[in-house]
């Protein structure tokens, strides 16, 4: 039993921290920070994107390993970092799980080098947690396969170049089995975006039309009318998020910092009972959560990964980055009402933007609901 | 555990004036089990941490009633600490032996495990300190051979300077135990107050340093708490796995009710509590097997489990219905261990003090 990085790893790890502490300053750290307050997720930063493809980071999962890739996300997520990373790790996945030799070979360096860049077509105006109910068709037409149908709440849909979509191409057998899973690429002719906003992150969120978008036999990812079961063996890897990891390590430095440097009635807030139990409290839970992802991405690295440890990993995290955003709020008071910008806005308006934003955290990617089912029936056998 | 400790012995024992059963405590010594952390040159069978941890997660499966933490963990590993050779070869193979049980009598009526709490004194006269001062929850007193004795000797400018170690034989004059009856009396549940009214010991007895006392028994209450925390996670698992089996027997509705998503969803969150419980128990014991810095850590595991022993095992009645709270029900066992144990060797808001300072507040 260990509960220890390598010391390449802990080597790669100081690496990309200091890389990151280097570059994250002056005018791209402004950049970021006003993206955000205008409620990007995941700002893009093209020239900063060539800097980390240098490094090979956007790659070390193929390179390396999951584990050295999960390192780099951990970062990326601490500073917030302007690099497309989290789908395309997932897109990686998928096809490094289903994909033909070939397709492997023309995808993973494109991947690696962000010439890819990713969205999930899954969810529908009709079909969410219930993923195998989606009704977009695609038909095969000779070397190509014809999509049409319509999907819904898509991250990062406005800025990735291509999606997996999930599709069916056989209506004769039971749901689950007449998937398909396409790599769209969304430059197609056919392919319409609308933005969707939300309340908060996701000003990159779209629902997508597809009016007969034309798609090569040879992006179809793993075998025809095993889309669903593809996509739940990967929805394993999907669901490790230690990018968020890194993020809520961050925050609790930075409300931490915080309560030390902030006076209130002569006294510093840090030395408020109540406010050391909460903040204890919560970087207990963030503890557990990195401990819980980390777990997957060990079983990953293992070839384990029982279905319930993601879930159980994304669901802790994300109600836990709910919790943090409460705590933050009370620590702020009524300032953590005003947004970035305010002269005295705390922060830099980001404890608003999170608590706004938090409500998303439990839907995205599988509401908790369907993380306790799975939980519960995966994890813990209970039947049907 | 499985075919010595049946829960009816769980409860037979908690009823009884020893609380445990001498048998099993040979059964147990024979196989090595109360000299698993000592070196071998003392009886021991030079385990670590992580066995120490593995062992104390099956007796918190079996419920397994045994003064085993308090003369092993707390009483020898202070010996182990900072015991003189001659102490050493003194004490420790009769503890891996079977032939001594031990106590630490730390907490005093202000219930609090930290130096500023120590308000027992021990004053120099000749050969001997005197002592004088009130114990309260001293775990498996009234069987103990020996108490190690927290006790101030000096005050100095910190709380935890002018702290001694004293090995107090229980038969000298002047001490008074008396067994408190509590929620669980199973096992180290069984509390003890103890009064020591001008208890002579000999200088030759006491551990460690005159005034040096504390800085080896914060690593022995480390220690002691991940095997606790250890011992919270069987149970809690234990627990979890009745649940799981009770719902998927029992049919309400003409459904096992281990179909419905509220029971469902419960259990899901029960195994949130016990996997965090795992994980940042055998967390805290791998750091201390390998000798890292872990006071975090280890507050952090006592801090989780502690809560989460106690809910799982609040869940495990609600998910029984009526027969969960019946008292020849294991699951009421469990329960009134787990709000024990919460509070020995400090309760989750103690724990989280000491959280809030290692992250730097």
């Amino acid at each position: 039993m260990r509960f220890k990085f390598t010391e390449e790893q802990e080597k790669l790890r100081e690496e990309i921290d200091d890389f990151m502490r280097e570059e994250l300053q002056g005018e791209l750290l402004e950049w970021v920070e006003e993206e955000r307050s205008k409620g990007v997720l995941m700002p893009e930063n093209p020239e900063f994107t060539k800097k980390v493809v240098q490094k090979g980071w956007l790659g070390l999962q193929y390179s390396r390993g999951f584990q050295e890739g999960s390192i780099f996300e951990e970062e990326a997520g601490y500073w917030g970092a302007p690099v497309a990373y989290h789908f395309e790790r997932i897109a990686g996945a998928i096809i490094q799980h289903v994909g033909s030799e070939e397709q492997k070979e023309h995808f993973l360096p494109k991947l690696a080098s962000g010439e890819i860049t990713v969205c999930l077509g899954y969810t529908e105006p009709e079909c969410g947690s219930d993923i195998a109910a989606a009704a977009t068709r695609a038909v095969p037409d000779g070397d190509e396969y014809v999509i049409n149908g319509q999907k819904f709440y898509q991250t990062f849909g406005l800025t990735a170049n291509h999606a997996i979509v999930i599709a069916r191409t056989n209506t004769e057998v039971p749901k689950h089995k007449g998937l398909s899973l396409f790599l769209v690429d969304m430059r197609s002719p056919g392919v319409t975006l609308r933005p969707l906003p939300m309340m908060g992150f996701g000003a990159e969120t779209a629902e997508l039309f597809f009016d007969d978008v034309r798609v090569p036999k040879f992006n179809l990812i793993g075998q025809e009318d095993q889309g669903w079961y593809n996509l739940a063996a990967s929805l394993d890897i999907q669901r490790v998020r230690i990018g968020e990891v890194g993020t809520q390590r961050r925050m609790m430095e930075e409300q931490v910092q915080f309560v030390k440097e902030t006076e209130v009635d002569g006294k510093p807030l840090s030395e408020d009972p109540i406010i050391r139990d909460m903040l204890a409290e919560r970087a207990i839970e963030v503890e557990v959560a990195r401990l819980f992802n980390y777990r997957s991405v060990w079983a990953a690295t293992k070839g384990l990964v029982p279905p319930h440890y993601t879930s159980m990993g994304t669901m802790y995290l994300r109600e836990t980055s709910q919790r943090i955003g409460q705590t933050a709020t009370e620590i702020l008071g009524q300032y953590s009402l005003l947004k970035a910008g305010s002269k005295w806005s705390q922060l830099g308006g980001s404890v608003e933007s999170w608590y706004r934003a938090s409500p998303g955290f439990t839907l995205a990617g599988g509401t908790s609901e369907i993380q306790r089912n799975v939980i519960a029936m995966r994890g813990l056998g209970l039947p049907r | 555990m499985a075919k010595e400790c049946p829960s009816t012995l769980v409860r037979e024992l908690e009823e009884s004036d020893e609380g445990h059963s001498p048998e099993l405590w040979r059964k147990i010594a024979e196989l090595g089990w109360l000299g698993l952390t000592f070196p071998e040159n003392y009886g021991g069978i030079a385990g670590n941490s992580l066995d120490l941890a593995i062992l104390y997660d099956e007796m918190g499966r079996a419920l397994f009633p045994s003064p085993h933490l308090p003369t092993v963990v707390l009483g020898g590993h202070a010996i182990l600490e900072c015991g003189s050779e001659e102490q050493k070869q003194q004490f420790l193979p009769r503890i891996a032996g079977g032939e001594l049980l031990l106590s630490l009598a730390l907490s005093e009526p202000a219930t609090r495990y930290e130096p500023l709490a120590i308000a027992t004194r021990a004053t120099a006269q000749g050969e001997d300190y005197v002592i004088n001062g009130t114990k309260l929850f001293v775990p498996n007193a009234n069987i103990a051979d020996y108490l190690v004795c927290v006790a101030r000797t000096a005050d100095g400018k910190a709380p935890e300077e002018g702290i001694t170690l004293f090995l107090m034989d229980t038969r000298s004059p002047g001490i008074a135990c008396t067994p408190l009856k509590t929620i669980s009396e199973i096992g180290h549940d069984r509390q003890c107050e103890v009064i020591f009214k001008d208890v002579k010991v000999p200088k030759g007895n006491i551990l460690g340093g005159l005034n040096q006392g504390w800085a080896p028994l914060a690593k022995v209450l480390n220690q002691a708490t991940v095997a606790l925390c250890a011992e919270m996670v069987g149970g809690a698992l234990a627990v979890l796995d009745m649940s799981v089996e009770y719902s998927k027997e029992r049919v309400a509705f003409g459904r096992p009710i281990g179909s419905f998503q509220a029971l469902q969803h419960k259990m899901a969150n029960m195994l949130v509590e016990v996997d965090g419980a795992w994980l940042l128990t055998y967390q805290a014991a791998w750091m201390l097997a390998e000798g890292l810095p872990c006071a975090k850590q280890v507050a952090m595991a006592k801090a989780w489990t502690s809560n989460a022993y106690r809910r799982v095992t609040a869940d495990a009645i609600q998910i029984h219905g009526g027969y969960g709270f019946c008292s020849e029900v294991d699951t009421t066992l469990y329960y009134r261990r787990a709000k024990a144990m919460e509070f020995t060797l400090g309760d989750p808001r103690f724990h989280r003090r000491i959280v809030a300072q290692e992250i730097g507040l």
